[in-house]
């Protein structure tokens, strides 16, 4: 059976004109190169003792 | 070679000389960025646009500058109503490739019909207000406003499915079934439609007989207990003040001609019907025409016509008055005529008159001669120019006999004559220097006196003559007058 109210939950408020910028800025992911270079750049780093 | 991921040259050993990538590792995320822009690309071929947005956004994960997948994606979501997402989609991708890419034509198109671009934002803002009012299980609101939502943004996949639960909740399965045909008309796979699909087949009587909110629904076991449920007068409250909220925004949805049985349907979310308004118009425009006929042509072809027929009467009067006219001036010539003719004829009577005359004279002035009266000769015979006319030379004989006969009374005449001028009486003047001119046509002293007795007395005509005369036949003398017209 299908329960209203859980199903309604799963309906996220549309994005507004208003939003477009932020969801501009929110798009811009890491793909596989940038967490390719964060983890050289990880590596790169002397490792760091735990006291 | 430069590298794939910020173009700086790659070293020998293949690893970027800038960011340090090993460009074996960068091709295969974009082959497999590109396989699963293949996987999207066919997904929303056949309209499994769910799929396809997965499978793009996985593409994207891979390769983020993969514009070809961020264009689709971005199509994906314009399909499925959501403008927004692919607005951003598309500046991204500009961004990324600024020349030759279609997202900026789409971009143009989107935002260059700016009535649409509001009404997509209307409609997402009137959708999140019937996600509020469906938590509140506020239905009939929340369904006017997806009535107006799905009018401003007939694509919304979203909004359908928010409708086709409310319609379930109602217990109404034929119109959720509609709803959620509309879904998969736009998104043919698209899981949460299909699963309600598919629960409605399998358990339509159950859903058919109410919920929560119809009469027939029962509430689970424990759903409420008898503690927080409100005795029977609070319910009858409760229920009145429903139904009058029901009763006001059924009335505001007449109010906007919407027909309460019909407003809820999927399948009346269509654009508004304007040929029932062109008929209106077609009628109106017809008889505005028809009035602008009558009252702006109409008028100008009756005094039109009136024109005409006032020029044609004008036209038959002046024509009558021409012939008149016409006729008057062949009279007028004919009477002109008989004028000349008559004229012709006194002149005649009138030289035989002078010839009588004359004649009369060189009788009188004869008969006075030798009858001794020599003083009365010369007057008779001095009242006749003979130097201007034709006279035969018997006369003029006689006449110079006569002269030569009365020089002392001339020479008295013509000293009278002078003497009267230098004491100004012209009219002695003319009286005396005319008889004495007339008989002594050669003294032009006293011709130029009488010329100037005669100008004096303003018988201009008689001096200009003497004054011509003077000028033709004594043109050595001292009384040539130039000046004279």
């Amino acid at each position: 059976m299908i329960n209203f109210d859980e199903e309604i939950k799963k309906f996220q408020p549309a994005a507004e004109m208003s939003q477009l910028e932020d969801n501009i800025y929110r798009n811009d992911f890491n793909d596989v190169a940038d967490v390719l270079i964060e983890v050289m750049q990880q590596a790169q780093q002397p490792p760091q003792m735990n006291e | 070679m430069n590298c794939l991921h910020c173009g700086a040259p790659v070293l020998i050993n293949d690893v970027c000389s800038e960011c340090g990538l090993k460009q074996e590792y960068l091709i295969k995320a974009w082959n497999t960025s590109l396989y699963y822009y293949n996987i999207g690309l066919s997904d929303a071929k056949i309209r499994n646009l769910t799929g396809a947005e997965e499978a793009l956004k996985t593409s994207l994960r891979y390769n983020k500058a993969n514009v070809d997948a961020r264009n689709l994606l971005g199509l994906v979501y314009y399909e499925t109503g959501q403008v927004i997402e692919a607005l951003a989609e598309w500046v991204i991708s500009s961004n990324y490739q600024p020349e030759e890419n279609p997202a900026i034509r789409y971009l143009k198109l989107v935002q260059g019909n700016q009535n649409k671009l509001s009404a997509f934002d209307q409609a997402a803002k009137k959708y999140n207000l019937t996600l509020h009012y469906a938590q509140q299980k506020n239905y009939d609101l929340a369904l006017i406003q997806l009535k107006r939502v799905l009018n401003d943004n007939p694509h919304f996949v979203k909004a359908y499915l928010v409708l086709a639960l409310i319609y379930i909740e109602e217990g109404n399965t034929e119109k959720a079934k509609k709803a959620l045909q509309r879904v998969l008309k736009i998104d043919r796979y698209h899981p949460m439609a299909l699963h309600y699909m598919e629960e409605l087949t399998k358990n339509e009587k159950q859903y058919a007989s109410g919920s929560s909110w119809n009469s027939g629904y029962e509430e689970p076991d424990g759903f409420m207990s008898s503690e927080d449920e409100p005795d029977e007068e609070e319910m009858d409250e409760e229920e009145t003040a429903k139904r009058k909220i029901r009763e006001i925004i059924e009335r505001g949805a007449a109010a906007e001609d919407i027909n309460p049985d019909q407003n809820l349907e999927v399948g009346s979310y269509k654009e508004i019907k304007y040929g029932r308004h062109n008929i209106l118009y077609l009628i109106a425009g017809l008889v505005i025409g028809i009035a602008a006929m009558f009252f702006l042509i109409m008028p100008e072809w009756i005094e039109r016509s009136e024109d005409t027929d006032l020029k044609a009467a004008y036209s038959a009067e002046l024509s009558g008055k021409n012939v008149t006219i016409a006729t008057l001036q062949d009279h007028n010539d004919k009477l002109q005529e008989d004028i000349n003719t008559l004229t012709a004829q006194m002149e005649a009577m009138e030289a035989e008159n002078n010839e009588g005359d004359i004649e009369d004279a060189i009788m009188a002035g004869i008969q006075s001669y030798i009858s001794g009266n020599k003083q009365e000769a010369i007057t008779a015979l001095g009242a006749i120019d003979w130097n201007s006319g034709d006279y035969s030379e018997t006369t003029k004989t006689c006449i110079q006999t006569v002269v030569t006969g009365c020089e002392e009374e001339l020479t008295s005449c013509r000293s009278a004559g002078m003497t009267a001028f230098s004491s100004e009486d012209y009219e002695e003047a003319i009286k005396q220097l005319r008889v004495f001119c007339n008989l002594k046509p050669d003294d032009v002293e006293a011709r130029y006196h009488l010329a100037q007795a005669y100008e004096n007395t303003g018988d201009i005509e008689a001096a200009s003559q003497l004054y011509h005369d003077i000028n033709e036949r004594f043109p050595d003398s001292n009384y040539v007058t130039t000046d004279w017209q």
